[in-house]
């Protein structure tokens, strides 16, 4: 009935981003100048009650810690404001070993990727430049190489396509740029040979861009069907293909989303300012349009019949939870406020959406990181 | 001579070929010199050299050479001088990109340098350390070359 599996209350600082491993057993979170690893029980005995535990403490940088993800090896990739970023190496014991990674940048790092081989890299940073790291065997280090051009302002968001090679990237000046991260020893040509995107580029090409005018704050392949989406700051979500054919849909409250999620090849799902996930399909005809919202606040709230009413006047300011002109008439009225109204489960904004549960193709289960310390999950 | 660093017979003949024969050439081209880490041997990479031999442009240098290791590339570059004459003087392009992570071979390849100098007979000798990583870097490496020895 409620969209909401399950909340956990971590910690009391935002969680800018979060990851899952690959059977879903450990979650990592950012909280300030650290990186919390948390144990979960496997995906389907998770209940309302469940609460992670907190097995590991990544505390190397000095900054805020930007990003996280877990490659498919299980190694964890933090980033932070200090320009750096550690490779965490999972021991026996359960505890990490840190490797710095160079990453040869003069601003913050603000976004972190691992290609799907789980062998190397991308960190977007402040500094116009996507820094490209994989590891030199014969050097026992990892070696950071920069796409700048032309890259003219903060690089927001990465995501690697499945062929591991073609990277798009959005920013701050409001370009979505598909760049090729194709690495020398590393990636074979033939990854790429019948991709519709090209066939040969070499390291830091532009394989294509895309002028949105807006910030891009996150952006996400459906490697299958061969599209991009990418939500902007001005309250978009846009998907592309590599026909070039763009198509654009608001969202229902105007308020931008920070982050989005392939459901199925139809089916995408965004959150961001508005507090809850919102659901786009896209038709038949591939026309993209609001399909429906999850756990949205003061939404299906039983009217008590002293209120009935008010309601007419109140219509229009359902859509964020009590409002103030409510709050006090039921204070007036009933002496203590309504608390049938549904608030939703994240308080402040969210953050980062990851798929959690999938089965056949489609995503039933998303994981929410808000600015308010919560991992919402959330069941389709 | 240093006694740490030696040169083959084959690499020197290599080097010759190469010098006489580019005297007249119309593009650009490179011979690429390597030091053998175990061996501490000079030779001439021979899967570096066929790609080079396709090399059209200096900014596909940034592609062909490695971005782990340092190289001597001794480069025939044609190009009319301000008083009007055809030349292509041979230039040694020391590449030392700033991905390169042993300072070993970084070392290494600096104790070679006076050595292969004097073996390619070259005059001029660029450093290349920013790996040519932007268009920028490129047109100062064409500078560098150009301007007049």
């Amino acid at each position: 009935m409620s969209s909401v599996l399950s909340i956990f209350k971590l910690v009391k600082a935002p969680v800018y981003s979060h990851c899952f491993s690959q059977d879903k057993s450990l979650l990592a979170i950012t909280c300030e100048n650290t990186c919390l690893v948390y144990r979960l029980p496997p995906a389907n005995s998770v209940t309302s009650s469940t609460t992670p535990q907190l097995v590991a403490t990544l505390a190397n940088h000095d900054k805020t810690v930007t990003a996280v993800d877990i490659s498919v090896h299980g190694r964890i990739v933090t980033c932070s404001q200090d320009r750096n970023a550690y490779v965490w190496e999972p021991l026996s014991d359960g505890s990490y070993k840190p490797t710095l990674v160079l990453l040869r940048i003069n601003r913050a790092a603000t976004c972190v990727s691992w290609a799907p081989s789980g062998y190397k890299f991308a960190v977007g940073s402040s500094a116009r430049i996507i820094a490209v790291c994989y590891y030199e065997q014969e050097n026992n280090w990892w070696v950071s190489k920069h796409i700048k051009k032309p890259i003219k302002s903060t690089v927001q968001c990465l995501a690697w396509h499945s062929n591991g090679v073609v990277l798009a990237s959005g920013g701050t000046d409001g370009y979505l740029r598909l760049f090729s991260g194709f690495i020398k020893g590393l990636d074979s040509k033939e990854a790429v040979a019948n991709s519709p995107w090209g066939a040969k580029f070499p390291f830091g090409a532009l394989v294509r861009e895309y002028y949105h005018g807006a910030y891009i704050e996150d952006v996400q392949w459906r490697s299958a069907i061969e599209k991009v989406a990418f939500v902007s700051h001005e309250g978009s979500l846009n998907v592309v293909d590599s026909q070039d054919q763009l198509q654009s849909v608001n969202a229902p409250d105007g308020l931008p989303f920070n982050s989005l999620c392939w459901v199925s090849d139809a089916e995408i799902l965004c959150a961001g300012f508005s507090c809850h996930p919102v659901l786009f399909a896209a038709d038949a005809t591939g026309a993209w349009a609001f399909a429906r919202d999850l756990d949205k606040a003061g939404g299906a709230a039983p009217a008590p019949v002293a209120n009935e009413d008010l309601d007419e006047s109140e219509d229009a300011n359902s859509g964020f939870g009590i409002s103030a002109l409510r709050k006090f008439k039921q204070l007036d009225l009933k002496g203590k406020v309504s608390t049938d109204a549904q608030e939703s489960a994240h308080e402040n904004t969210i953050t980062q959406l990851k798929p959690y549960v999938e089965e056949q193709g489609r995503v039933t289960a998303v994981s929410a990181s808000g600015l308010d310390g919560k991992v919402v999950l959330y069941r389709l | 001579m240093s006694a740490l660093y030696n040169i083959g017979t084959a690499t020197k003949q290599t080097i010759n070929k190469f010098r006489i024969s580019t005297g007249r050439a119309e593009a650009i081209k490179g011979l690429s010199i390597k030091i053998d880490p175990k061996t501490y041997e000079i030779i001439v990479p021979e899967d570096e050299q066929e790609e080079l031999d396709d090399m059209t442009e200096l900014s596909e240098l940034a592609e062909i050479m490695p971005d782990n290791s340092p190289r001597f590339l001794l480069l025939a570059y044609p190009m009319t001088n301000k008083d009007g004459i055809k030349q292509t003087p041979l230039v040694l392009l020391y590449w030392k990109p700033s991905t390169v992570v042993s300072q070993e071979w970084k070392m290494m390849y600096a104790g070679a340098l006076e050595m292969v100098r004097n073996e390619c007979g070259t005059y001029k000798l660029v450093e290349v350390s920013s790996g040519l990583e932007d268009d920028s870097d490129v047109d100062e490496l064409i500078e560098q070359i150009e301007s007049s020895k």
